[in-house]
């Protein structure tokens, strides 16, 4: 992102002549243009992201410190879980005039299960109102609206600004200007570093030359973390999208294959059937969402059911059981599509939230780092224009 | 490999290391997350080790 001439001199060891010849070509002025201007378009953008990123990297602990955390009790010794069916009867009780759309099942906190409830014929979660239940006592416990918290306004503000898809839309391009700045920041800062040894940076010659030298230093040790976590910012922002074309394709064949547009009348399996035909089906998966007939993301038949598997990248990739309404029979279980695969496994990659506390410093001192080469880089292209001006009037 | 020397390279192997290292972490074995972390804060810690080795030098 910055803006200035390649080093004229070269020392020992280099090769002066290539690197010339390198620093006027079309390629090298191409990728300089584009670096310099991706990232000061993409700078106050980037840099509400990455402080919003690093306060939601701690959003565990913040919610716990603020009180936001629900705090459910340990259950009785020996005690068994409460039916779903119940426990969705008692939601549906609880709030009058709406619906269980979905059931929510917290890997982390087994002991705890949110009802999502939304009125007469919602398909979708924009209005659903959640509530948590305790599943051994089967009573509500209070827990607030996670999209009301502080950190879940902050998630809304680094997710989408406010602006539902568009906005989505908005964060992706600014990801991709991130990502086209770091690669074309490979292509040109060669003929800055040449002859300097790793860890170099030169003092005493101008603060220009010694912020030049850590935005190419810091630049090369972060970059890394830099373009994976802006790609996956891409792949994110497209997330709704990718959701949108599995209901058009996938969802759609599935409803077509087994007859789906036929409503179920009379009372139909039991959620906790489903569930259970869902998991004996795929031994050793866990349900995590199971989603009503008549929702968004299931036929007006079937339920949707996401099962997480026991290990490894298993607990973070779905497979989607499909199963009757009417006799809790398991229609389908297929995998997810290439792209969804590449949304789920880009979540954990963009918020660093699977190795611990260790992974979460790492992930704030990175941000910080890449923080620091944006703005010391818009510092070096504004550092820039008074010598222009001066050797335009010379 | 150099960084002076070749520069690119060296930037492209130590981006291989933090995505290689930020990828074994989401396998969920402890022995990948120490291993994986490990290789994913190593340039950082480079970094930094050579950052005070120069300044040192003057």
């Amino acid at each position: 992102m910055t803006r200035h001439a390649p080093p004229r001199t070269w020392t020992a060891g280099t090769t002066p002549l290539a690197a010339g010849r390198f620093t006027t070509s079309r390629a090298f002025r191409l990728s300089l243009w584009l670096h310099r201007w991706t990232g000061l378009i993409a700078a106050p953008f980037f840099l509400i992201l990455c402080l919003t990123g690093t306060i939601l990297i701690f959003h565990e602990e913040i919610d716990e410190a603020l009180g936001y955390e629900a705090q459910i009790e340990a259950p009785p010794p020996g005690a068994a879980e409460r039916p779903l069916a119940e426990i969705a009867a008692l939601a549906a009780a609880a709030m009058p005039g709406r619906n269980p759309l979905a059931l929510v099942f917290d890997q982390q906190h087994p002991e705890r299960v949110t009802v999502s409830l939304v009125e007469q014929g919602e398909r979708g979660f924009d209005t659903a109102k959640p509530m948590v239940f305790d599943r051994f006592r089967g009573t509500p416990v209070e827990a607030p609206d996670p999209r009301s918290t502080p950190t879940g306004i902050v998630l809304t503000l680094h997710a989408n600004w406010f602006l539902g898809l568009p906005g989505e839309l908005a964060g992706g391009v600014v990801a991709l200007l991130v990502v086209i700045c770091l690669v074309t920041g490979i292509v040109i800062y060669g003929p800055f570093i040449k002859g300097l040894a790793f860890g170099m940076i030169r003092r005493g010659r101008g603060e220009r030359l010694r912020q030049r030298d850590l935005h190419t230093f810091i630049g090369t040790v972060t970059l890394g973390w830099a373009l994976l976590v802006s790609a996956t910012g891409v792949t994110l922002a497209l997330g709704d999208i990718a959701l949108k074309v599995w209901q058009a394709t996938e969802l759609r064949r599935l409803a077509a294959t087994y007859g789906a547009d036929r409503p179920v009348t009379g009372e139909g399996a039991s959620v906790d059937a489903v569930r259970a035909a869902a998991e004996t089906a795929k031994p050793g998966w866990r349900t995590s969402l199971m989603l009503y007939p008549g929702s968004a993301f299931s036929t007006q038949r079937h339920f949707t059911v996401l099962l997480v598997g026991p290990e490894g990248l298993q607990k973070r990739l779905f497979e989607i059981a499909l199963v009757d309404a009417a006799d809790g029979r398991v229609a389908e279980i297929a995998t997810l599509p290439w792209y969804l695969v590449v949304t789920q496994l880009s979540q954990p990659l963009h918020f660093g939230d699977y190795g611990g506390l260790p992974l979460k410093l790492f992930w704030t001192a990175c941000a910080w780092f890449t923080l620091f080469i944006t703005a010391n880089g818009a510092w070096l292209w504004f550092a820039r224009r008074p010598s222009r001006r001066a050797r335009q009037t010379a | 490999m150099n960084w002076a020397r070749h520069p690119t390279g060296v930037a492209l192997a130590i981006t291989g290391l933090t995505v290689t290292g930020l990828a074994l972490m989401l396998t969920e074995g402890p022995t990948w997350k120490v291993a994986g972390f490990l290789l994913a804060a190593s340039p950082l810690a480079a970094g930094l080790a050579a950052y005070w080795v120069q300044r040192r030098r003057g």
